[in-house]
């Protein structure tokens, strides 16, 4: 396994076990698990999730902290519901949302990268915000009545497989590479790293945070999208569960909260073990109280393994037996 | 590259695990062919999965109670699951892995939100799983077989408009006090009451209706601030469980014992308030233990007899209710105060 493995650090090696011991655990206990349909119908339901976990992990990784992303969900939901009920071409009104989103997270990066305000007061002040916006636009309402058209987005397949994962796919894919391969990119990393640092290094410090802030509300925008096409009904509560279980996926897939380090795939990978989790709960009809706990326990297993191994490698280093 | 490894490592577990799943069920997409099809089954086998808008809502928790003593007298499996908040999302991920489950052969739910849950549960019926919505409805009722609840909507709100209107004796103001706006039950009760007000007493303010979201603690801020607001208000109408021990909390604490406090609550759980000497507290309700024992025999019923009902058809055993169309309902409002409050253990 070591060999396999070998080019993943620790981290995501620990990860993988997780996943794939999951995984084959369910297999096993749960033929029910590994159906295909089943299968789908796991991934249609983590992509919500899975897409604004980019968005918070982009954050975190700058050394920052985004509270406000179920509001922002929930804010898109609504505002796609109220202009598409105003009259306006379904499409039309994602777009506008979006760019509403877009605007709601320039905001957010102009809040912590000019005026230098912690991330998580000013997020917290914004989250209050836009729960505010969507709860007046909606006033309290749920907004149904969408055109097919729109609601084969979160309920459509195509040769199978959920619409919605092409989506998380594409994103996944376009952030990697951003990640990885641009400037901007390393950009982040840096940041993480250090602020101070980076702006020595000649990196425009306020740019890229306004940026990374920006890209994290988009991304809740399109999550937003995303789960009111698949409910068919625009909510101000849509996904407001997803921020705490987003940071958690970020977490358990390896991201620091200080910042710094982190990877897409890691992101993903956490998403899909508490999706993973969650169905294999559900199909053995285990009480959904009980998988709060659960998920809770995992996650404090991932890192306590995490922290104490970290441990074991610096004492290795440090006498010199790390190989 | 490293990285690039990275990735492709992880793009390799998935192509394993999912690779796995392609081998083992050449199939496409929806249709895990199960059992639980149209014939009917023996008792034994049958498995009932009740499912309700959230898990530990008392309500609910006294549906479930007669329902699974009544399932335990038939010899059937009853399940009881729900979403552990009153999330419309998570509703429909939990029916949706129902479906993966493939061994249930009926659902009773109760839907958070009575347009999201349709297309899950028109999955469900597809996958060849008995659908029943039981207290609150979808908006499609070809999204399920039958509807089951103690009295039709209307009925109740227009009782409680009624009663409201003899208690204040035609004039008045009322505060109004209600779940959450996406229940289809819930809204249609509230329309029938504010009908009945506008057109038969209408000399009675009706203040702008305020939504708890099953909270008791947020349905008790509520109506501190209605209490503060209107310093001449006679009533608190609440129409979701389980607002009306939040009203009566908020009005024994404002020591304005001249409100009355009416509405949905179960006889035990508000037989505190209803007998303290300085309030005046009514309930109106149904019989849940009847609705929660009579649901499963419905159920039962469908599967095991194959019965059907059909318009104009009644209950066995009650000779009030009526099935109307889809829904099944038993006609049934229950009305109690602290004379009478002792009648009833739910």
């Amino acid at each position: 396994m070591k060999k396999i493995t070998k080019n993943l650090d620790g981290n995501d090696r620990l990860l993988l076990i997780v996943f794939l011991g999951l995984t084959i655990f369910l297999t096993v206990t749960t033929p029910e698990f590994l159906a295909f349909g089943n299968l789908m119908r796991i991934l249609q339901q983590m992509c919500e999730l899975g897409i604004v976990s980019l968005g918070i992990m982009l954050v975190i990784l700058t050394g920052g902290f985004d509270m406000s992303s179920s509001a922002m969900i929930g804010m898109t939901s609504v505002m796609v519901g109220v202009l598409f009920k105003g009259g306006l071409n379904i499409w039309a009104s994602v777009l506008i949302s979006l760019a509403a989103a877009l605007l709601a997270g320039f905001f957010n990066g102009w809040l912590v990268g000019e005026l230098k305000i912690a991330p998580m007061l000013a997020t917290l002040g914004t989250m209050t915000l836009y729960q505010g916006i969507a709860l007046a636009l909606s006033k309290g309402d749920a907004i149904s009545g969408f055109p097919e058209g729109f609601l084969m987005l979160g309920q459509g397949y195509l040769a199978g497989i959920p619409l919605q994962l092409f989506l998380l796919a594409g994103l996944v894919i376009l952030m990697s590479v951003v990640m990885n391969k641009g400037r901007f990119g390393r950009k982040v990393y840096l940041l993480g790293s250090g602020p101070v640092g980076s702006r020595f290094a000649g990196i425009n410090v306020k740019k890229t945070i306004i940026l990374c802030y920006a890209s994290a509300a988009l991304l809740a925008g399109l999550s937003g999208v995303v789960v009111t096409s698949r409910l068919a009904t625009a909510r101000a509560d849509a996904g407001a569960s997803y921020m705490f279980e987003g940071v958690a996926a970020v977490m358990l897939g390896g991201t620091d909260l200080a910042g710094g380090s982190g990877k897409v795939s890691g992101t993903i990978i956490g998403v899909l073990v508490f999706a993973i989790l969650g169905n294999g709960l559900n199909l053995n009809k285990i009480s959904s109280l009980k998988r709060q706990m659960l998920i809770g326990i995992v996650l404090l297993a991932v890192l306590l393994i995490r922290q104490f191994s970290g441990k074991l490698k610096e004492r290795r280093m440090i006498s010199g037996q790390n190989k | 590259m490293k990285k690039v490894k990275q990735l492709t490592a992880v793009i390799l577990a998935f192509v394993l695990v999912f690779g796995l799943a392609g081998c083992t069920r050449g199939g496409a997409g929806e249709k895990d062919s199960k059992s639980g099809s149209a014939e009917t089954k023996k008792a034994e086998d049958l498995k009932v999965v009740m499912m309700p808008k959230v898990m530990g809502m008392p309500i609910f928790e006294s549906y479930y109670n007669a329902a699974k003593e009544q399932a335990d007298d038939l010899g059937i499996t009853l399940d009881y699951i729900g979403p552990s908040e009153l999330d419309a999302s998570k509703q429909v991920n939990l029916v949706q892995d129902l479906i993966s489950g493939g061994d249930t052969d009926a659902l009773l739910i109760c839907p958070a939100d009575g347009e999201a849950l349709v297309p899950v549960l028109k999955e469900a019926m597809d996958a060849g799983i008995h659908v029943y919505t039981w207290d609150d409805d979808v908006v499609d009722e070809t999204a399920r077989e039958y509807f089951i609840n103690m009295c039709g909507d209307k009925i109740y709100g227009e009782q409680m408009g009624k009663t409201i209107g003899e208690m204040l004796e035609g004039k008045g103001k009322i505060g109004v006090v209600n779940g959450n706006m996406t229940a289809t039950s819930l809204t249609l009760k509230e329309e029938a009451l504010q009908d009945v007000l506008k057109n038969e007493f209408p000399d009675i303010e009706v203040t702008p209706t305020v939504y708890h979201g099953g909270d008791q603690q947020k349905a008790y801020a509520l109506c501190q601030d209605l209490l503060t607001a209107n310093p001449d208000l006679d009533l608190i109408a609440v129409i979701a469980t389980p607002g009306l021990l939040g009203a009566a909390q908020a009005v024994d604490a404002s020591g304005r014992s001249e409100v009355i406090v009416y509405g949905a609550e179960q006889p035990n759980n508000i037989k505190e308030y209803m007998m303290k000497d300085n309030l005046n507290v009514v309930g109106c309700l149904w019989d849940v233990m009847t609705l929660g024992k009579e649901a499963v025999n419905i159920v039962y019923s469908c599967l095991a007899d194959g019965k059907e009902y059909k318009e104009g058809d009644t209950v066995e055993g009650y000779p009030e209710s009526s099935v109307i169309g889809t829904n099944i309902t038993f006609n049934a409002v229950l009305e109690f105060d602290k004379d009478t409050v002792d009648d009833y253990n739910f």
